[in-house]
């Protein structure tokens, strides 16, 4: 593994260190930069493969054993539906409770932990082109760099994407 | 069945008897632990009141089930002292609190004899428990209690919102000497002379009690537009109302200091509910066990030190390493025995409700049943056991219900007018089966064939087992009884209990014999944590099978399996078996070797499937996790369990993968 133990570490410290209010973590999945909330990190775990589940939906890459709980794992990749990547080097686990649900998010890389002032923060758009977007609650702006702040009840709807087919599909004549 | 007779010719179950001793033990001392707390602070009695009071309750309530009249007067007299102190026409003073605890010692050490053949001398108890509960009313002979000061949240909220506006809030307390006559007069004369200066915003005892005169101070809150001169406060401090009073004392209210200890006081009360929910009696032997195991853990932790510390010395070392790691797979294996068997509780204990429980439905029935006991002294992990309690409360009242002739019908058929119900239980390995066995008409396969054939469960050409027919009665909305009867034969019988049972990895089986009785046997693990799982590989990962449906595994070859359609099958004399590519079904594929095809047969409903894997591995004893549902349900996984090097071994909800899978192809 190319990141060591000490990484590992000082991003932990961070963040529990770190003020809480209107901080974001900060990772990126393919091209783009997301943030989550740091209130809902539990931790942040170097990525072991997760035990696949049958018959679990493609976004799920399985489970692991955080601290002997056992929690599924979504895969930000494929919920974005980016190609997957093979190599893990950078990769995490970050670990989100939210709402009494514990699981794990797979994402590229984590860079920073960065506060987003509330003037900063803007509505998502409906739908773009960009990766992921249509899982965001809002964007943030610092300087030439773009936030995507990602709405984690929609990341691990099942249903979800469903609805987004259908909303597409309602939305069609319109565009036409 | 043994039983006894008491002093009213009323029968007492013996079992019921040793279930009210236990219970009643607990509860006395719990209103021991009470009231000892309350010796310390009487001024926290208030937060304590409900639950002595429900105790008491049900130490009569089951004090009267049994029959012990004296104890049964005297616990009433005690809840009508408790239900006093929370009206709050009584507090419990430092005597009340001995002569309570006295009779707690007395009451504990009479749980422990013959109370059948010894009464309980109610009568001394009753006299001092009467006049402790008349002194109220006649003061003098005693130190008089205080009462506590204790604002509810509304009324802090009225206190903080009244000094948040710069107003003043003062308490005032009045004590009075213990010669002290008429303490209700003087403190009317106060408290229409303090309202000159404030608003009384509550008293403690309460206006409404002050000539019960059953108090040593009187407290009031008192709240001012503005700040008491030192002049004011010392006119008010010596107001001269009565010669009984020992001192008025005026002092600015800080709400911190009474929130606090109060506060604090109702967090250790809850907790210690808490604990009382969770706490189980444990031999002293059993725990002395698991501390010398982990004596002999902490030797072979120095061994294997040394062992390091010594450095690699040629071959020895290993044969030593190998041998302390032996060893200490011993010891752990032991002390996880040991500390399983903590948990343990005889069957005995789930027993004892079921007497009654038989007694009421046979009355109603009209019938005659003796319900018997055998291997009571089992042990069950007390959770475990818990579980079952609903299976065995079904299976007895259609023991009563169905399985038993009525009087009339079993003298004509020459047998004991009484029936027989016998519940039994017995270790086998790992796992505990309690059997429910009646002496009645056994099950009338016929006539559960074609309730069936009637529900759509089977057709009339289905050519089934005698053994088949039997399995019928467990599946969902299956029920023989035409006129569906208040005490069983909802419809919802005994899916319900297979159901229950198949959480618990459990499993039932049925024997029955016309006109000889029927017996239900139910085998579950000894206890919930830990369960056999048969392991095997798919596509890489290690998956579990509950040991419980496993039939046998196998290596078949290609040419043995055939083709029906797209269903595959082995075929092993006398029955056909579909099987389940696990592979191919879970798309996890793996290379397969013509020539060795591992199976798993398990049991799937009434007839067999086989599971085609990629490797077998063996029977582990593993710990069941649940899978945190942040995702949702996995209905073809029952749970995850820990394998060796942190690794992740899903457990097979087998039977659901095999009706799914058989389904689609």
């Amino acid at each position: 593994m190319a990141r060591t133990d000490n990484t590992m570490d000082i991003l932990n410290l961070q963040f529990t260190g770190s003020e809480a209010e209107k901080q974001h973590i900060i990772f990126s999945v393919g091209d783009e930069e997301f943030g989550l909330d740091v209130l809902r990190v539990q931790e942040i775990i170097r990525y072991v493969e997760p035990t696949k589940i049958p018959h679990a939906p493609a976004f799920v890459e399985g489970v692991i054993n955080f601290r002997g709980e056992i929690i599924p794992v979504i895969n930000l990749r494929r919920r974005f539906s980016l190609q997957s990547v093979s190599d893990h080097d950078f990769s995490v686990i970050i670990v989100i409770e939210t709402n009494g649900k514990t699981f794990g998010l797979t994402v590229d890389q984590v860079s920073d932990i960065l506060s987003i002032p509330d003037d900063k923060i803007q509505p998502a758009p409906e739908f773009s082109a960009r990766a992921g977007t249509e899982y965001l609650k809002a964007m943030g702006k610092l300087g030439n760099r773009l936030i995507l702040i990602l709405d984690l009840d929609k990341i691990i709807s099942l249903n979800y994407q469903k609805e987004l087919e259908e909303a597409i599909e309602a939305s069609l004549p319109s565009i036409s | 069945m043994i039983t006894i007779t008491d002093r009213e010719n009323n029968f007492i179950d013996e079992e019921l008897l040793s279930a009210f001793i236990t219970e009643t033990r607990e509860q006395v001392e719990r209103l021991v632990l009470i009231l000892l707390q309350i010796e310390q602070n009487l001024d926290g009695q208030a937060e304590f009141i409900d639950e002595m009071f429900r105790l008491a309750h049900n130490i009569k309530g089951s004090s009267g089930v049994i029959g012990l009249t004296e104890l049964t007067e005297v616990m009433h007299e005690i809840e009508n002292l408790f239900s006093a102190v929370r009206n709050g026409q009584y507090y419990l003073d430092n005597q009340a609190i001995d002569l309570l605890i006295a009779f707690t010692d007395e009451f504990s050490s009479y749980l422990e004899k013959d109370i059948t053949a010894i009464s309980f001398d109610g009568e001394k108890w009753l006299k001092q428990l009467q006049s402790l509960a008349q002194k109220k009313a006649s003061p003098g002979h005693t130190e008089q209690p205080t009462s506590a000061l204790v604002l509810n949240p509304e009324e802090k909220a009225q206190v903080s919102s009244w000094q948040q506006e710069g107003k003043k809030v003062y308490e005032i307390e009045i004590s009075f000497t213990p010669e002290a006559k008429v303490r209700s007069a003087s403190v009317f004369i106060f408290l229409r002379f303090i309202r000159n200066y404030g608003i009384v915003l509550k008293t403690a005892p309460a206006e409404e009690t002050i000539h019960n005169e059953n108090y040593s101070t009187f407290k009031m809150i008192l709240l001012t537009e503005k700040q008491l001169s030192a002049e004011e406060r010392d006119t008010i401090g010596t107001y001269p109302i009565n010669e009984g009073v020992n001192k008025i004392n005026i002092q600015e209210w800080e709400a911190n200091k009474d929130n606090h200890p109060n506060n604090l006081h109702q967090n250790n009360g809850e907790h210690d509910n808490q604990l009382a929910n969770h706490t189980i009696r444990v031999g002293a032997e059993r725990i002395d066990k698991v501390i010398n195991q982990l004596g002999e853990l902490m030797t072979i932790k120095t061994n294997l030190f040394h062992l390091y510390k010594n450095g690699y010395e040629g071959k020895s070392t290993w044969e030593n390493f190998s041998r302390i790691l032996q060893e200490l797979d011993q010891t752990v294996s032991k002390l996880q025995m040991s500390a399983m068997d903590l948990r343990m509780i005889p069957v005995r204990q789930l027993f004892t409700r079921f007497p009654k429980i038989v007694r009421d439905i046979a009355k109603q029935l009209g019938k005659r049943v003796e319900l018997h006991f055998v291997g009571a002294d089992t042990e069950i992990d007390k959770q475990m056991g818990e579980a079952l309690i609903d299976a065995l409360t079904h299976l007895l009242r259609n023991a009563v219900d169905h399985g038993l002739e009525d009087v009339a019908e079993r003298q004509a058929l020459g047998k004991d007018p009484t029936g027989h119900i016998t519940l039994s239980a017995r270790q086998e390995g790992s796992y505990i089966v309690i059997g429910v066995t009646d002496d009645g008409r056994g099950l009338n396969l016929e006539k559960i064939r074609k309730k069936a054939i009637a529900n759509g469960l089977i057709s009339e050409s289905n050519n089934l087992s005698p053994e088949e027919i039997i399995r019928l009665i467990f599946l969902p909305g299956f029920s023989t009884v035409d006129q569906v009867s208040e005490l069983s034969g909802r419809g919802v019988g005994m899916d319900v209990v297979t159901t229950n049972l198949k959480k618990l990895q459990g499993d039932i089986d049925v024997q029955t014999e016309p006109g000889k009785g029927t017996t239900f046997m139910l085998k579950v693990p000894l206890t919930l944590a830990i369960i056999q799982s048969f392991m095997v590989k798919v596509g890489g990962q290690i998956f579990g099978i509950p040991v419980t449906d496993v039939v046998q595994s196998i290596v078949i070859k290609e040419e043995e399996i055939h083709s029906i359609g797209t269903q595959k099958i082995y075929y092993r004399y006398p029955e056909t078996i579909p099987l389940v590519d696990l592979g191919e079904y879970f798309r996890f594929p793996f290379p397969q070797n013509q020539n060795r095809i591992p199976v798993v047969i398990i049991n799937c409903g009434r007839s067999h499937a086989g599971f085609v894997v990629e490797e077998l591995i063996g029977i582990e004893d593993i710990t069941i996790k649940p899978i945190n549902k942040a995702m949702g349900e996995h209905s073809q996984i029952a749970g995850a369990a820990l394998i060796g090097n942190g690794k992740i071994g899903l457990i097979l909800n087998h039977q659901q993968i095999a009706q799914q899978a058989l389904k689609v192809q």
